[in-house]
């Protein structure tokens, strides 16, 4: 689903990722860790093609994300570590434009909405304007309409910052539910707990390096992904 | 601390002004030099037009109304600077993002609000530096001038900018707490923006009948000035005559408001940026959707966006409220034009079409919507990024937006204007031609700039329409593109006939919009895919 070969991307003199090569099979989901301004962001960016990289390849299903970026955008979907999206509009004017531009016909866009907003408790505040949205409204709203096209890739950068315990709860059965039907997640999180629990495979990365990536029992063995990750930092410091 | 505060507040201007992009260290030598042409082109527009009006007053310096001289500098500068820092007085004082994070930390409410009245005040000695700058010195050349007199002058524009900043921080903040109260606050802000800027150029077409008006019945107007702004009769009064004990009423007058205004704004400070704006919720009812191709809702989403934002809509719709003036300008001195018309001979009523299209390009190159469109993206900029739509359809969805709100006007307008005044057919369909075709190069061109000189590191969106490059730049270069032509043929190509070559303009300015179109659907989308928001 996803292939990312030698992705190198740098910052003036700073290499912000160097050399990273991961692949994401349909029904997976991977887990990113590593420390702050280790490249995570700037390596879901460039998959969703919001950055342009100095070299290597990224394929979505097949297709190159710089090449064919509509056809693989079509596929994919991306939430941001922060949900700034269109305050001027209300939830649902919101969610009608993500379905416009996603060519959702009618019946569906009204059913797959009220299903997502009645799951994340949002149907009440769809009518607000979204400026009057907490940090955590704003989120559900990006994941719901993060969802709503139905993606087969969904890349997400911390997803759970500033969701409540029942939205995060949610979240981790709507991502299970996605890779049940085929579709792959690729996520970066600082919660290492939630990335064990929930990953079929892990990817830690530091200075922009691989430093290690598999299956979540091939990176932990024995010990907890967060002894595993410490110990790596420690290694490569 | 104060001084961490109000360096803050320095860089947050210097960076608004000069910087461009989050990765650049700075703005390149060339746009530098630019900027600063463009700048000192608007201060000496501004000097030479406040210069020309106080040469108008200077036989007064010999009567006894000689105080009104001064008394009209201090008033206009006054009025100037008011109006022109008032709504920028609310966004800096009471809307400012960086707010809640600096009342957490432990900083004293004074010194924040300090830091912020100090740039306000900054501001309030720019906007009357340009009346007292041309003032002094049509008074130093008048002949009038005394040692003392100067001098006065001198302090009174140090002073005055505190009576303006007491008076905008009081009205910044009526404004603060009406807007947070009002749940159609959008319009509301529109309709007063839109009533001040028309009394605003009401005043200035009947300046005229005004000053005649003011010379020929001076006593009674300095009388009602002397009853109801003291201060600046005082202002007058001291350097027309030397009176120190009017000086001293004056500088209390300016000194003393801004202490209880200071006290009760610190006192209140916290309260009134921390309010959470009461609105009534909406109550969400299940319909049926609306669906849209990608384009129809791009646009859309464009012009939410700019009906959300009055500042934006106001700052880049001039020529939409002067083209909206224009046909009732022409019905109301119909009997000034046509006569002066006729004086052209047979080819008058091609003439007419023309003075009605130079009119309207006038107009359509002050419209500029799509000139910040791109830097107003800001941190949401993303969200159009993952979009599966090419970025093509992403940039002529804006263009698209800055023709819908302009050319149903233009054209309107053209059309009773060229009724008006008796236009020919074939200059009637030059005028309507040229509106659209300006507007749409304007609309290009405004994206084409923008997306060379973007700014996405912004605290305001006000920041972002009144102060960025792109904004200044298309607004004069759509300016050069309507005076260029005109001085080529009155000095060089006037043995061509008019309506000729006004039709070759139309031509060039065509062509000019299907170069700018090639040029934003190629290297402009290449552009945007670069841009990181």
């Amino acid at each position: 689903m996803l292939s990312i070969q030698h992705l190198t991307k740098s910052y003036g003199s700073k290499k912000a990722v160097d050399d990273l090569s991961l692949t994401i099979r349909p029904g997976e989901i991977y887990a990113f860790i590593g420390h702050n301004g280790a490249g995570k962001t700037t390596t879901l960016k460039a998959v969703c093609g919001l950055l342009h990289f100095d070299s290597g390849e990224i394929l979505i299903d097949g297709h190159s994300i710089e090449k064919e970026p509509l056809l693989c955008k079509q596929n994919l979907a991306y939430i941001p570590d922060n949900p700034d999206i269109y305050t001027f509009l209300s939830g649902i004017k919101y969610l009608n434009f993500i379905c416009d531009v996603y060519g959702i016909p009618k019946g569906m866009r009204e059913e797959r909405i009220h299903r997502y907003s009645d799951l994340f408790e949002l149907t009440g505040d769809l009518a607000q304007p979204i400026s009057a949205y907490s940090h955590g409204m704003r989120q559900k709203l990006a994941i719901i309409s993060a969802l709503i096209h139905e993606p087969r890739l969904l890349i997400m950068d911390e997803p759970f910052v500033g969701l409540d315990p029942t939205a995060s709860h949610l979240l981790k059965d709507l991502m299970r539910e996605l890779c049940m039907k085929g579709g792959s997640i690729f996520f970066s999180t600082h919660v290492l707990e939630v990335a064990e629990k929930l990953c079929d495979k892990v990817a830690i990365i530091k200075q922009g390096r691989l430093l290690r990536s598999g299956s979540m029992e091939e990176v932990k063995g024995d010990s907890s992904l967060e002894d595993v990750f410490l110990e790596l930092e420690e290694d490569h410091a | 601390m104060l001084k961490a505060l109000i360096r803050v507040r320095f860089a947050s201007l210097f960076s608004s002004m000069f910087r461009t992009k989050k990765t650049e260290a700075g703005m390149s030598t060339g746009k530098k030099v630019l900027f600063g042409i463009l700048w000192i082109y608007v201060i000496a527009v501004l000097l030479f037009v406040f210069g020309a009006l106080f040469f108008a007053f200077v036989p007064m310096l010999a009567t006894e109304l000689n105080w009104f001289f001064f008394a009209l500098a201090g008033l206009l500068a006054f009025f100037f600077s008011f109006i022109g820092s008032i709504f920028v007085t609310q966004s800096q004082l009471f809307d400012a993002t960086d707010n809640e994070l600096l009342l957490s930390m432990p900083i004293p409410t004074y010194y924040i609000l300090l830091s912020r009245m100090l740039l306000l005040l900054i501001l309030n000695y720019v906007y009357e530096g340009l009346i007292f700058a041309p003032a002094l010195f049509v008074y130093v050349l008048s002949g009038y001038a005394t040692a003392l007199g100067i001098i006065l002058l001198i302090i009174a524009y140090l002073v005055l900018p505190l009576l303006t900043l007491s008076l905008s921080c009081l009205c910044g903040w009526l404004l603060a707490v009406i807007s947070s109260r009002l749940r159609h606050k959008n319009i509301i802000q529109v309709v007063l923006m839109l009533v001040f800027f028309l009394g605003y150029f009401y005043f200035i077409q009947n300046s005229s009948d005004y000053l005649n008006s003011l010379i020929e019945n001076g006593t009674a107007i300095a009388e009602a000035v002397e009853k109801a702004f003291p201060p600046f009769y005082f202002l007058g009064d001291a350097v027309a005559n030397g009176n120190l004990l009017s000086f001293l009423w004056y500088f209390l007058f300016c000194l003393v408001p801004i202490i209880p205004v200071y006290w009760l704004l610190s006192r209140f400070f916290i309260r009134i940026t921390t309010t959470k704006k009461g609105q009534k919720k909406i109550a969400y009812r299940r319909g049926e959707l609306r669906v849209n191709s990608p384009m129809k809702a791009l646009i859309l989403r464009e012009l939410r966006f700019f009906l959300s934002l009055p500042m934006y809509m106001m700052n880049s719709l001039v020529g939409v409220i002067f083209c909206i003036l224009i046909p009732f300008f022409l019905i109301s001195q119909q009997e000034t034009f046509l006569p002066f018309l006729s004086l052209i001979g047979p080819s008058a009523a091609d003439a007419a079409g023309i003075l009605v299209a130079v009119m309207m390009i006038f107009c359509a190159s002050t419209n500029i919507v799509t000139a910040p469109s791109i830097s107003l993206e800001g941190n949401r900029l993303w969200l159009l990024r993952s979009l599966p739509v090419p970025s093509k359809k992403i940039l002529l969805a804006k263009a698209a937006l800055h023709c819908l709100v302009c050319i149903p006007f233009l054209l309107i307008s053209t059309l009773v204007g060229c009724i008006a005044l008796g236009s020919s057919l074939l200059s009637t369909i030059l005028a309507v031609l040229f509106a659209c075709a300006m507007t749409v190069l304007i609309a290009l061109l405004g994206l084409i700039i923008n997306l060379h000189m973007p700014k996405f590191d912004w605290l305001n969106e006000t920041t972002c329409v009144k102060q960025s490059g792109s904004v200044m730049l298309t607004m004069f270069g759509g300016m050069g593109i309507l005076v260029v032509p005109v001085l080529l043929y009155v000095f060089v190509l006037n043995f061509l006939p008019l309506i000729v070559y006004a039709y070759l303009c139309l031509a060039l300015c065509v062509a000019g919009c299907v170069f700018s179109y090639f040029y934003l659907t190629h290297k402009g989308v290449v552009l945007f895919e670069r841009l990181q928001g």
